[in-house]
């Protein structure tokens, strides 16, 4: 199951055919294929002869994957204009001569290439590119025709709005960046491609807006993407493990959407936006603790009602952290600050029932975190039972039996109601792990603990960093040009320019400098020997950077890009095809 | 990694004998009291504590047995906490005083000295100084207050805190007393507390019986008396009702009363008061003899009246002012007169003279005892009468027309 989590070992594998290159006999070229491939029935190999037969037919191949394949581009655009080649011109020319023919005269399709390299070729070929081999040729022509079936775009479906655009990420990474790229329409939006993984190969895209993303944070994201050494990429989330800040925290320290508008907005607002072939949801960063708390659909209602959501959502957060603690220890600890009458009505409903309250709160804390997994796991067939079972059964007949107060199933569910609230899955359950732990510490010595627990809280997520951002900013460091956009939503006609919601560059600048991953940390990228001991990370991107100027996989300076330099990154070589594929 | 990780462990550690909260108790494990009355042990110098108890399931359970909603445990010690110690042979679970609603003591006690008991309402934790205090008027214990049933209310310490806060609002003849006012005007020199009294109307025993909840005019009722007087901590005597509202007028503290007059031929004529102000001032005509001048402001309206008034003639209600004044007049002058006869400087005159002369009452602070029962007052009272309510004259005006 997790063996494409493994590194190493298939990777070695490949490391050992990097250097093949194409031999011109086309039929031990052929045979290797089907050797490699295990004679994969739904590779095909389409054998063709071109030109005349005087003196000799040229022996070529065409190999493609049919299951990937947009087999009429290949039969209309590929084999047709082969066979109606000028004989003339095919038999005489040699086989080298012959490729840059076929390429410039004869392949009516958008994207081509010419290759040498044998991993080149089965990489495009499981891509769903058509590879055209001619005998007598070391090189290879890959043409883009890569199709296949896809998802539609359709609505989201967790990250929900009732104003805003309906649209959603699909697993397409194509189709994902189209969708970006027709909400901003600016050369400014430059677009990084790579490729992941040492099996998958997986299409991993890094978007950002040239002149508003901060260059010290777009080559750390890109250097942190390039140490990643993994088999697989079956997920964004894969990424965001291998990228984000080393600290150890249930806290998301990089923010993820399906939607593309947020996307986009987070693009504007100078952020990078990363993109993985095959998931809907794409990364974003860096981000702070107040993204989480946001909705697209702020945006979309007037300001004050979105001041009163958001300002919801936080109590919401709080009621999450804290409900049951409080809970337990205003009951076991400081009965005295329950108002006499409520204090009256719960000692009553305690009366007969066997436990201590926080063995009563763990319990129906861990029934409701069953029933939420129970939930989401089982079969759409059955969950009218589960929802019926987990609330009349659950709810009703362990208060009746006696066994639970009625008070503690309203705050369990009033818990469980304010996690959903949060417009954010993954803080949600960030904070359903630190309800536990306030529950213990409420249990163990009432407020005294909840208080002692809650500075020891606010003091982790101070020591947050996403990318070099501050976790908690603009509250702390206090920004407050931010604020307009933080807790508050002022008009949009207030922020100025430029949104001001912790703006990687002004925040970066801040700190000072980007948080490095650290090279001796044995978790995440464990390629320690690229980077020298004493070579400062920040120097590292800086020198980097100055490569990176006129780079070729940056989409935005199509106009001056330059060929030559398309070598110099090592598994970026095919980028500059694969960004013509992206343009369709 | 690893040394942050054991230094917060460390940290931790160390925070355990830090805390303060370790008397984590489950709530069905608390007895909660509500009322604490302290009486005088028979024939001796012990004191009696009656712990006024809730059982919260005949409250609000489902599972109640029909019993009373509140039970009392008494027994009997030295000191006070001895007592409630010692209580804990009757009691089963842990006796819990921080909703403490009000506490009840004898006028046998009082009469002796409260200082010990105010100490120990002062030095506990849990006991709030918000709690209302109550002295239980001569020939009842504290203990059949706190034994007493309530019709309203279930739990009668509430109803009876309840009972002072809606009296010196709607009567004006007393005001809830709490523990911190206490602690303050005892140490006011030649001065004291003044306390509420309480009552039984009707039988003493009948009052904690649950059948006399059966009946709609029950056999026994707590009421609210008047003021208990104290000098230091010792109980002088008793405020009669006229000296009571006297006194809320004095101490400023007046929320509403009813004042009644019969002018001449004019009947009965009850108005309300819904504003009173009272100032004091300290005049000095003579270094050795200061003159105490009340001035009170008070805004009326004519609630019931028997006469023929009309209330749209200004001199009328002229007439009307004045008859007003005198009432508060005689109503104050009862109150300061019983004061002076108690010498129990409880309208707070040495306070006003050391706050407007303290010069003065630096030299006569150590005589003040001898002074005050002979210090003279003057009364200005000022009552503007503001409306009539419902009707200017009475229907009666018209039939005398007729």
């Amino acid at each position: 199951m997790l063996r494409h989590l493994s590194r190493g070992r298939s990777g070695q594998q490949t490391k050992s055919n990097r250097q093949l290159r194409i031999t011109g006999d086309l039929q031990q070229m052929l045979d290797r294929i089907m050797e490699e491939s295990g004679n994969s029935p739904d590779i095909v190999i389409r054998q063709l002869k071109l030109g005349g037969p005087v003196p000799a037919p040229v022996k070529a191949a065409i190999v493609y994957l049919n299951a990937l394949s947009d087999q009429q581009a290949i039969n209309n655009f590929v084999i047709k204009p082969l066979m109606e080649m000028d004989p003339e011109k095919v038999n005489v020319y040699p086989p080298d001569r012959l490729i840059q023919y076929i390429l410039e005269d004869a392949l009516s399709l958008g994207e081509t290439q010419v290759v040498k390299e044998w991993n080149d070729i089965m990489l495009a070929a499981l891509s769903g590119d058509t590879v055209l081999l001619v005998d007598g040729s070391d090189q290879a022509i890959i043409s883009g025709t890569a199709g296949g079936e896809w998802r539609a775009v359709n609505e989201p479906t967790s990250q929900l709005v009732v104003r805003g655009p309906k649209d959603s990420f699909v697993e397409s990474i194509a189709t994902n960046i189209s969708l970006i790229r027709r909400r901003i329409k600016s050369p400014d939006l430059w677009l990084e491609s790579m490729k992941i993984g040492s099996v998958t190969h997986t299409h991993v895209a890094m978007m950002y807006m040239k002149n508003s993303a901060d260059p010290n944070l777009v080559a750390e994201v890109r250097r942190r993407l390039q140490q990643i050494q993994i088999d697989g990429i079956l997920e964004s989330a894969y990424i965001e493990e291998f990228i984000q800040d080393k600290t150890i925290t249930p806290f998301p320290t990089v923010f993820n959407t399906e939607r593309p508008d947020v996307a986009a907005g987070n693009l504007l607002e100078g952020r990078v936006v990363i993109i993985v072939d095959g998931t809907p949801y794409t990364l974003i960063l860096p981000t702070v603790f107040a993204q989480f708390m946001q909705s697209p659909e702020d945006y979309a209602q007037r300001f004050d009602i979105s001041i009163l959501m958001r300002v919801i959502r936080y109590i919401c957060f709080v009621i999450l952290l804290l409900g049951p603690a409080v809970y337990i220890a205003l009951t076991t600890f400081h009965y005295e600050m329950i108002p006499t009458l409520l204090l009256v009505s719960l000692m009553a409903q305690r009366e007969g029932v066997p436990f201590p309250a926080f063995v009563e709160a763990i319990f129906m804390e861990v029934v409701f975190e069953i029933l939420r997994e129970a939930g989401v796991r089982m079969p759409r067939a059955i969950g009218q039972t589960v929802s019926i079972v987990g609330a009349l059964i659950l709810g009703q007949a362990v208060v009746e039996a006696g066994i639970i107060t009625p008070i503690m199933v309203i705050v369990v569910a009033l818990t469980g109601i304010a996690s959903f609230a949060l417009p954010s899955y993954n803080l949600s359950i960030a904070g359903r792990l630190f309800r536990f732990y306030f529950l213990v510490l409420a249990g163990l010595f009432g407020f005294y603990g909840i208080t002692l627990g809650l500075i020891m809280l606010i003091a982790h997520m101070n020591s947050i960093r996403s990318f070099g951002v501050p976790y908690l900013s603009p509250f702390s460091p206090f920004v407050p040009q931010a604020q307009k956009d933080a807790i508050l939503r002022l008009p949009i006609w207030m922020y100025g320019w430029k949104p001001l919601m912790s703006s990687s560059q002004q925040d970066v600048k801040k700190t000072g400098e980007i948080k490095p991953m650290s090279s001796g940390d044995s978790s995440g990228s464990s390629n320690t020997g690229q980077e020298s001991q004493g070579d400062s990370p920040l120097n590292r991107s800086h020198s980097q950077k100055e490569k990176d100027e006129n780079h070729p996989q940056q989409d935005g300076g199509r106009a001056q890009q330059d060929e030559g330099n398309s070598q110099h990154n090592g598994h970026k070589t095919e980028s500059r095809k694969q960004e013509d594929q992206y343009e369709n | 990694m690893r040394i942050r990780g054991i230094g917060l462990l460390v940290i931790l550690c160390v925070m355990l004998p830090l805390s303060g909260c370790w008397d984590a108790e489950e709530l069905n494990q608390r007895a909660v009291v509500s009322g604490i009355g302290i009486d005088r042990g028979p024939g001796n110098n012990n004191y009696v504590v009656s712990l006024q108890v809730i059982i919260a399931d005949e409250i609000s359970g489902k599972i109640g047995r029909g019993g009373t909603p509140t039970t009392v445990y008494s027994a009997e010690g030295r000191s006070i906490i001895e007592a409630i110690r010692k209580a804990s042979i009757q009691v089963p679970r842990l006796t819990s005083t921080a909703h403490v609603r009000i506490v009840v003591i004898s006028e046998e006690l009082a009469r002796e000295g409260i200082s010990d008991i105010l100490d120990f309402l002062d030095r506990d934790s849990d006991i709030r100084l918000t709690a209302k205090v109550f002295v239980a008027k001569e020939g009842i214990r504290a203990l059949d207050v706190i034994a007493g049933l309530s019709p309203m209310g279930k739990i009668t310490a509430y109803t009876l805190a309840q009972k002072a806060e809606i009296s010196s609002r709607e009567f004006g003849a007393n005001y809830p007393v709490e523990v911190d006012d206490l602690i303050r005007d005892v140490l006011v020199p030649n001065s004291g507390p003044v306390i509420n009294g309480v009552d039984i109307e009707g039988s003493v025993e009948e009052v904690r019986k649950k059948s006399n909840l059966e009946a709609t005019d029950n056999l026994g009722l707590l009421v609210m008396s008047n003021l208990a007087v104290f000098k230091g901590d010792q109980m002088k005597g008793w405020l009669n009702e006229q000296e009571s509202k006297g006194f809320v007028w004095l101490r400023n503290l007046l929320q509403n009363t009813s004042i009644v007059i019969t002018p001449g031929d004019q009947g009965v004529i009850t108005l309300d008061v819904h504003r009173g102000k009272t100032s004091i001032q300290a005049i000095l005509k003579d270094r050795e003899d200061p003159v105490f001048i009340v001035k009170v402001m008070s805004q009326l309206s004519v609630r019931e009246m028997d006469g023929t008034v009309d209330l749209r003639d200004p001199a009328a209600l002229n007439e009307m002012e004045k008859d007003v004044n005198e009432e508060i007049v005689k109503n104050i002058k009862a109150a300061v007169q019983k004061a002076q006869s108690l010498n129990s400087d409880i309208i707070c005159f040495g306070r006003t003279l050391e706050l407007q002369h303290p010069k003065v009452w630096k030299q006569l602070k150590s005589q003040w005892s001898e002074i005050f029962p002979k210090v003279a007052v003057e009364y200005q009272v000022d009552s503007i009468i503001r409306n009539s309510q419902m009707r200017d004259r009475s229907f009666k005006y018209n039939l005398k027309k007729e």
